[in-house]
């Protein structure tokens, strides 16, 4: 019995896509032009398989966090300065190697 | 237009902490951070003569902290790194279902807690901790591509992957993500 639904899940995997297949896919088309055949698989998938929309909806969230992320120091809200200790020692390395030029 | 010009003695005061927190927002390490960007320092003054004076002081010197920054991964990437386990694949590995979520690993609805409108700060805090957590190849890509924005083929050249390999550990990395973020964004 497991022997015949092993080969009818292989046959299914043949034509449907695996959750694994499908997140991969849902990671390549942020960046790049998919498939008509891919992404019709995939909206298939998509449309039976509420764990797989989520990470969509996740993976958009996560995108959009990791820009602010990369930025968020832009407008000067540092995250870590540097104590002064450090800034002196840095600033000398610096000096010192502008008179030796 | 005009020019701009390099004053290397006001480096550390005018760019020093914008270049700390641009590295250590790629990096996730505080000590690795500061290393860089006074690398960074030793570098752009050897490397003055071929400031032209088109992009400003900060953009050159940012340019500089990026190649280290893609140095410091490719160096992680030939290291031989643990393989993965077992445990890091959330989907099942046998079955009629092969290749679907496991049960209790499969993403769940984030909508009630989406940072974009609400609890951003712990969200960013918890966020910066999973990226740190993952294994330096996983992240070496992760950060190239999702942060720097490098093309894919450039990530691959610089880190010495294929390109299908190269889906295989965004993929992963991706995967990684999520499920660190959900453990701890959604049980709080």
């Amino acid at each position: 019995m497991s022997k015949i639904l092993n080969s009818l899940g292989k046959m299914m995997n043949k034509l449907m896509l695996s959750c694994d297949d499908a997140t991969m896919l849902i990671t390549r088309s942020d960046f790049e032009q998919l498939s008509s055949i891919k992404q019709f698989k995939l909206k298939m998938h998509l449309a039976s398989c509420s764990m797989c929309r989520n990470f969509k909806q996740q993976s958009s969230i996560i995108t959009s966090q990791v820009n602010y992320l990369k930025t968020n120091f832009d407008a000067g809200n540092f995250q870590i300065v540097l104590n002064d200790d450090k800034k002196k020692l840095i600033q000398s390395a610096i000096d010192k190697k502008i008179e030796t030029k | 237009m005009q020019k701009h010009i390099l004053e290397p003695n006001k480096w550390l005061s005018n760019h020093g902490d914008y270049l700390l927190n641009y590295a250590f927002s790629r990096l996730s390490s505080r000590e690795v951070a500061e290393d860089m960007m006074q690398d960074t320092f030793m570098s752009a003054l050897k490397a003055q003569p071929n400031f032209r004076g088109d992009s400003s002081e900060q953009t050159w010197l940012i340019a500089i902290l990026k190649r280290k920054i893609i140095d410091y991964y490719r160096k992680k990437s030939t290291q031989n790194e643990l393989t993965e386990s077992k445990m890091s694949n959330p989907f099942r590995d046998t079955g009629f279902l092969e290749g679907h979520w496991e049960k209790s690993r499969g993403p769940k609805d984030w909508s009630d807690r989406d940072p974009n409108s609400m609890h951003q700060k712990e969200f960013q805090a918890i966020l910066e901790e999973c990226i740190s957590s993952l294994p330096e190849k996983l992240r070496g890509v992760f950060i190239l591509k999702i942060m720097e924005e490098m093309e894919s083929e450039d990530v691959c050249k610089e880190l010495n992957c294929s390109a299908s390999n190269f889906w295989v550990i965004l993929h992963r990395a991706r995967l990684r993500l999520r499920e660190c973020i959900e453990n701890n964004w959604l049980d709080e």
